[in-house]
């Protein structure tokens, strides 16, 4: 049945059951001030104010409000009542005068009985101002209260009174001291000596895909062959032997801790949990590519029933920021604002809208009539820089872009050595150009986050990030909240590649919220996803290599290296500038070369902004230099591995171009202190029998088919040196159990796992004794998110140490319990806390005699010297050690069509010691098949009006499971001095070497080279016709 | 989306409703292309009659007339896994395993794809070159034309608004007669054609070629025949000479299009060259890989308002009418466990089983679930314990992100469910319309590989 009425000034009707109480129906239609405490009438925490409706016209006055208990009134029996709850007494804006002076006054302890005293004595104070401490006792003897006694309730109510009447000054009584506690702040933790070893001798090799098959769990076991690196020619460092020759749940492939759930379908993620009373956004997009918005009249839209909000930029503030996850402050330029009254792109933000359905919310979009002033537009890179160009920023408030009238966001350049000379002096040369397209992070869950006022007004901001600290830090000054208002929450975020190392849609959702002051939820469709949100930057590449004789008779000798690059960011400049000098900086880093210069500009034109995208500038460097490496061995008559292994960098080389190449300020000197680049290609080699590769390339009973083998070097960073930080906190409970919370944002890497494995393997404890938590702004310290390969590096080295100051804690306390006999002899056992190992969740002393964990635990907590054994530690770190890698790539090309078939793709890693071997092979596996669509398949293609023709999975292609080639993935392990347990990163390198190697095995198959990716049938077709 | 949203309970009901609504509504049964045009706007809202619980639509018989029919409810699942249409109609079956993913594929049927006529269609050049006939029926009467008279254009057919597609036909291929389908696409399955080609080559016991038919698509506005190259095989041996002056006229009759999937003169020159090895593959009748098993439809022709999901009587509301059954899962029955990944059926986050069909349920309209049973991955653990694949995907480090996984884990199980020792390529197959962009796949086949070998 329907019933009907007014709530809190709200007319309003509720479809009922015959036998619902008030109470549920109050509850299931969020008025979650209404409390249950029994079922009976009894405590009186559900109570509400309530009075009938007027039914006879001869009564003057209107019937006082009484309060009621709803749990005990069927719903059906209040048909056509006037009722208020607490949500009516203030907002967020403003509290009312008794709900103040319960604040005042110290009355709220747990808070449970608080909304119904307020209404009780909200009754009293409108029939009494006045009240006697008697009548005000007797009004609220109704709601029972277990924590305050009534006293401090009672005084509340007195005050409010007072303050209603006037005959208070308005300040309350000060029941208040405050109290500064003796105890002494926790020793800072010790800092981690610098290594200056390079290798452990027990390297192992783990190889996993076909050769284990199944049993990889079983494999994860590493193996004790002996290997080592004896290339070096540059100082090699000392050896030393691993401080941790032997590790328990370290280099094991322990199952995620979150697998579980998410193989069960749990509700984990943004969109899993609505919230009562949840508005749903749209977004209106640009259609145009460049154009200015003479008007925007919304006046439709906000008339249409549902609708709640319409912003538009009449309605926002204008606040200059730059939208990429970075560290503060956010590399230049700061050119966007929430909603501006010019559009850039097709998809570019226009206006968006709060409303009851996501229906509705679109529908009022439609309505929203728009008159653009069309520009006209460019969109291609070299285009945009020249004069009479379209300007794209025109406007006078953006910041630091270098040269706005040439469309020019950055100018960057970098040398070592006299690149010019150098290529004067050698003895062959080689210039190629390489263009490289735009792809996007295809997550499969969308960017996606939901916003809503708690019950404290603070801000809480629930999204699908890689960045929450950034996007709290981020979002305040656009919506005008400070930091301390707001809240980020991260679940589980289901993939982010880069795509969601932004602050992305947080900004819109957020104002909805301000501005209907209703939880909002906020989700890019899919089109959106392509069209408004993010990808990788498209290049144009030109690199200039220049050998000499090597006088010892063997490979060239590589003296000049020149990179050239045009970025183009697009619509925007977010990530621009530290993408193309991650390209600088990885295109000049692998190999030796005294001469070396990078050039690079950025420009802006009217295509989809790009952003971070795993990789980083990457893939899209390492595919032109290694392409022309290939190219170039091909000149100086040798073989490509041979020059590539003559040239390549080796443990004790420094990366000349690292101080100069930092992400957006001046970087730190890197040297390579471990390397396993030649153990990666001599078994990357070894699994595709790249010695008789000639005898497979033609098949006789395929006449159209050629086969060909190509590989690449690829070498990435760990993290960003000197900048990236994170923190760990680690608390023990009486159960000898451990909370983790970090920072550090899984985003379905496995990191939850791996910083737990560094945590189970410093205390002598199972994965299982560790509870992860990750990403709350709230409740876990800083972290500046899951970007740059950090997580293991940065979260793991954080929470290394805080386990190890934990560590220390529960041998102090051993220590004591020994002394005293509380352990496993029975007799007193003196003992030096550093003899003390952390075993089997136990606590062992050098006799044999131990301790048990939750013993401890126990007695720390409520025997002795109670305390909380709990510590917390940051990491950061100037060397951002590098993981390499050798890609292979075994390939069948179709002469007749163009079509490239990738038999095998073939990468052996070198991440240092891998703290899980699953999630790291796993990182391998899935970054090689989003590098191979990079490759062959992936590319947004716009037509002339830069509408973007594929902005669907359908015709954009991401692999399928019946598409993947045969792939194996090999973890050669070397132990990194500056890493938790020897590790390095493993995330971003898979997604490096594929588009070189493929290219490189096309030309091995067919002797074409190609210059531009994808790989696409026709291209290959045209490239091989061009030839004959 | 749609207006209204009628189940009849008779063909005679159905043309009724037609009749009334016509021209602003459609027949729908998988309904798996007119939502996507819906969501996109490119198709005004109009009232749906699905068709879908009709007895009797779905059979694939071999006629008195040596005809093998194809009734409208006949999904390309069903054809994929005939057979009949594999002994006398190869190319179709070869058409059908190329069409969208499995979960598509279970709930598309070939008629709709007839209907909606798209020039890169997959399944209308087989067809073509297996010489079909169409019957459509309206309340005015029935008639009966030849697949190749019945389009007029791109996207455009005879089909008027108040008929319904009740037959396909095509005479059966003896035993001298094969036909043959290959496409040309940017990738596999889902990906739309480039250009596509059927053949047909009837040989008599001498080995001469009696009759040929060569069909192609994506090169013209409609699907083509060419018939010069036809010709010019009649009364040879087919030879490699005569094969490829066929391929040479087939490539000259097209009148292809540039667009962001090929240009004009790529699609004109690979033409003939996948008429030659159609052609070629026709001569060697090259054998089938057989595909995985369908599981037995547990669908019920009856009507109610009650979904059973996970077991358990859901009411499909008014309120849910217009609702996706997505939608309706994660909104009105709180199963989140489903995943939205793309809302238009191309990445299989969204995998349920309906009627033990796996199917993208962002393409399923929620009130197509009335009467039916929907299994969702929060009823694939026994008690306390894993379904034996979910157990294996967290041995074998399976999830990464995990937002695919449920959809993963559903095509999975219907698969064990029918077929207990799949072989690699059906593990391949089943899973084939679930994305995943983190894994790369290997650890998740792996995990299918672990439940295979547990069970066998």
């Amino acid at each position: 049945m329907v019933i009907h009425i007014t709530i809190n000034g709200q007319s309003k009707d509720f479809v009922v059951g015959a036998n619902e109480t008030l109470m549920s129906v109050l509850r299931r239609e969020s008025y979650y001030s209404v409390k249950h405490g029994c079922e009976t009438g009894d405590c009186g925490a559900c109570g509400v104010l309530m009075r009938r409706l007027q039914t006879t016209a001869g009564d003057a006055a209107p019937q006082p409000f009484a309060i009621i208990n709803t749990c005990v009134l069927l719903a059906a029996q209040v048909d056509g009542a006037e009722i208020v709850t607490v949500e009516s007494l203030g907002d967020r804006k403003g509290l009312s005068v008794i709900q103040q002076c319960f604040i005042d006054n110290g009355a709220i302890q747990c808070g449970f009985c608080t909304p119904a005293q307020m209404l009780a004595a909200k009754a009293l104070l409108d029939k009494t101002p006045t009240p006697t401490e008697d009548e005000v006792r007797d009004a609220i003897s109704g709601v029972l209260c277990r924590c305050t006694g009534y006293l401090k309730p009672v005084q509340a109510i007195l005050n409010a009174a007072a303050r209603i009447s006037g005959k208070d000054s308005g300040a309350p009584p000060s029941p208040f001291k405050l109290v500064v506690p003796n105890s002494s702040p926790v020793d800072a933790p010790e800092g981690t000596a610098p290594g200056i070893g390079a290798f452990r001798q027990d390297i192992g090799d783990l190889r996993w895909g076909n050769a284990t098959g199944s049993e990889s769990a079983e494999a994860a076991r590493p193996e004790t062959e002996t290997q080592i690196d004896m290339q070096s020619k540059t100082g090699m460092p000392e050896f030393v032997l691993a401080p941790e020759p032997q590790t328990v749940v370290v280099g094991k492939a322990e199952k995620k801790v979150d697998a579980a759930k998410l193989a069960q379908g749990k509700p984990a993620f943004v969109d899993d949990a609505p919230l009562p009373g949840m508005l749903h956004a749209a977004l209106l997009t640009s259609p145009h590519a460049h154009a200015r918005i003479v008007s925007i009249d919304a006046t439709k839209a906000r008339a249409l029933p549902g609708v709640h909000a319409v912003l538009t930029h009449h309605d926002v503030p204008r606040v200059i920021y730059a939208s990429g996850g970075q560290s503060y402050p956010n590399p230049p330029p700061w050119d966007q604002v929430s909603l501006d009254n010019k559009v850039r792109h097709v998809g570019d933000r226009v206006a968006v809208v709060a409303a009851e359905t996501y229906e509705i919310a679109r529908r009022a979009c439609e309505l929203i009539e728009v008159e653009y002033e069309v520009l006209p537009a460019v969109f291609d890179p070299d285009e945009a820089m020249k004069p009479g160009a379209p300007m794209i920023h025109d406007e006078p408030d953006a910041v630091a872009i270098r040269d706005a009238s040439r469309n020019l966001v950055h100018y960057v350049k970098a040398q070592v050595g006299d690149v010019d000379k150098a290529l004067a002096e050698s003895d062959w040369t080689i210039e190629r150009e390489y263009r490289v397209q735009q792809v996007q992070q295809v997550s499969i869950e969308p960017h996606i986050c939901m916003t809503w006022f708690d019950e404290d007004d603070r801000l809480v901001i629930r999204t699908s990030t890689q960045v929450p600290f950034h996007v709290r830090r981020m979002v305040a000054p656009l919506i005008g909240l400070p930091v301390k208002k707001i809240r980020v929450v991260k679940p589980r975020v289901g993939g982010g590649f880069g795509g969601k190392q932004e602050m992305l849609i947080e900004d819109l959702c957020a104002h909805l919220t301000l501005a209907t002051d209703r939880p909002v939820r906020f989700e890019l469709t899919r089109e959106e996803e392509f069209t408004s949100s993010r990808s990788r930057h498209p290049q144009r590449m030109v690199f200039k290599l220049g050998f000499k004789k090597n006088p010892d008779g063997g490979a060239p000798i590589l003296h000049a290296l020149s990179q050239y690059t045009l970025g183009n960011t697009g619509a925007y400049g977010t990530h621009g500038l530290t993408v193309q000098t991650v390209s600088g900086l990885r295109g000049t880093a692998q190999y030796r070369c005294p001469n070396m210069k990078f050039e690079c500009h950025v420009v802006y034109t009217n295509i989809p902004t790009p952003g971070a995208f795993r990789g980083y500038g990457a893939p899209q460097a390492e595919f032109g230099l290694e392409c022309a490496m290939d190219e170039a061995a091909q000149i100086v008559g040798a073989d490509p591995v041979e020059l590539r292994r003559q040239n390549w960098v080796r443990a004790g080389d420094a990366l000349l171009m690292a101080r100069q190449l930092g992400e957006g300020r001046e970087g730190f000197d890197q040297i390579i202190r471990s390397c396993g680049l030649e153990e990666c290609f001599q078994q990357a080699l070894a699994a595709v029998d790249w010695d008789n590769r000639e005898q497979r390339r033609i098949d006789p009973a395929r006449p159209h088919i050629r086969r060909g083998v190509g590989v690449a070097v690829s070498m990435h960073g760990t993290a960003i040196a000197g900048l990236d930080m994170g923190a760990a906190s680690i608390k023990m409970n009486d159960d000898g159990s451990f909370n983790v919370l970090v920072g550090g944002t899984d985003i379905g890497t496995g990191s939850d796992t791996v910083v737990g494995q560094i945590v189970a393997e410093t205390l002598g404890i199972p994965l299982e004794d560790v509870i992860m938590y990750s990403s709350d702004t709230d409740f876990t310290p800083f972290d500046t998110g899951a970007y740059a390969s950090s997580t293991t590096y940065i979260t793991g080295g954080a929470a290394k140490k805080a386990a190890e100051q934990v560590r220390e804690q529960i041998r102090e306390v051993a220590v004591h319990m020994f002394l005293h006999g509380r352990n496993s002899s029975g007799k007193p056992v003196q003992v030096d806390a550093h003899e003390i190992v952390l075993r089997d969740r136990m606590a062992m002393a050098p006799d044999g005699s131990t301790v048990g964990l939750g013993t401890l635990a126990l007695f720390a907590t409520h025997q002795e010297n109670q305390h909380q054994i709990m510590a917390t530690a940051s990491h950061m770190s100037y060397d951002s050690p590098p993981p390499f890698a050798c890609q292979v790539a075994d390939v069948e090309v179709d002469i007749e069509t163009g079509e490239v078939r990738v038999l095998r793709l073939v990468q052996a890693v070198d991440c240092g010691v891998a703290i899980n071997p699953a999630t790291a092979s796993g990182q391998i596996e899935g970054g090689n098949i989003q590098a191979l669509g990079y490759a062959l398949s992936e590319e947004m293609v716009y037509d002339a009006d830069g509408k973007l023709l594929n902005p669907r999975i359908g015709p954009y292609r991401i692999y399928a499971a019946d598409e993947i080639p045969e792939l194996q993935a090999i973890l050669v392990q070397t132990y990194e001095p500056s890493g938790p347990y020897g590790a390095k990163a493993v995330a971003e390198i898979p997604m490096d070497g594929v588009a070189p190697a493929v290219v490189n095995a096309v030309y091995d198959a067919t002797g074409v080279r190609f210059h531009q990716i994808p790989l696409t049938p026709e291209r290959v077709w045209r490239g091989l016709n061009m030839q004959a | 989306m749609w207006r209204d949203y009628f189940e009849p309970a008779s063909l005679e009901n159905a043309l009724d409703l037609l009749a009334a609504h016509a021209p602003e509504a459609r027949i729908v049964a998988g309904a798996t292309d007119l939502i996507v045009e819906f969501d996109r706007g490119t198709r005004a809202p109009c009232a749906l009659i699905d068709i879908t619980r009709l007895p009797g639509l779905d059979a694939i018989t071999l006629g008195d007339d040596g005809c093998v029919h194809l009734g409208p409810l006949v999904t390309h699942s069903a054809a994929a896994s005939s057979e009949l249409c594999a002994q006398h109609a190869r190319a179709l079956v070869q058409a059908c395993r190329e069409v969208g993913a499995p979960q598509i594929r279970n709930r598309a049927t070939i008629a709709g794809n007839l209907i909606t006529a798209s020039p890169a269609n997959d399944t209308i050049t087989p067809l073509m070159a297996l010489d079909a006939t169409v019957t459509l029926r309206s309340r005015s009467g029935t008639r009966t034309l030849p697949l190749a008279k019945f389009y007029t254009g791109v996207r455009r057919t005879l089909l008027q608004p108040d008929e319904i597609l009740i037959d396909i036909a095509f005479p059966a291929l003896g035993a001298h007669a094969h036909s043959a389908y290959l496409k040309l696409g940017l990738r596999r399955a889902q990906a739309i054609s480039v250009v596509n080609c059927a053949v047909m080559l009837a040989r008599n016991d001498a080995g001469v070629v009696t009759d040929a038919r060569i069909a192609l698509g994506a090169v013209a506005p409609t699907i083509m025949r060419a018939y010069d190259a036809e010709g010019v095989l009649l009364g040879t041996h087919a030879d490699e000479a005569a094969i490829t002056r066929a391929a040479e006229l087939a490539g000259a009759a097209t009148s292809p299009i540039s667009d962001v999937r090929a240009s004009a003169d790529y699609r004109r020159d690979m033409t003939p060259v996948l008429v030659r090895r159609a052609l070629t593959a026709a001569l060697h009748n090259e054998p089938l890989v057989a595909p995985a098993p369908i599981p037995a439809s547990t669908a019920q022709h009856i009507h109610t308002a009650a979904c059973a999901v996970n077991g358990h009587n859901f009411a499909v509301a008014e309120s849910a009418e217009h609702k996706t059954l997505l939608r309706w899962l994660r909104e009105d029955c709180d199963l989140t466990g489903t995943k939205e990944g793309c809302a238009e059926g191309e990445c299989g986050a969204c995998t349920v089983l309906l009627d033990g069909h796996p199917v993208m349920a962002c393409l399923v309209p929620a009130p197509r679930a009335r009467g039916a049973q929907v299994r969702t991955i929060e009823s694939l653990e026994q008690g306390d314990a894993l379904h034996p694949l979910q157990q294996a995907f967290v041995d074998c480090a399976a999830v990464q992100c995990g937002y695919c996984t449920p959809g993963l884990l559903m095509s999975g199980a219907a698969l064990f469910d029918s077929e207990p020792q799949p072989s690699d390529a059906q593990i391949r197959e089943a899973i084939s319309g679930n994305l995943c962009r983190c894994t790369g796949y290997y650890r998740i086949l792996e995990a299918f590989e672990q439940v295979r070998g547990a069970r066998g």
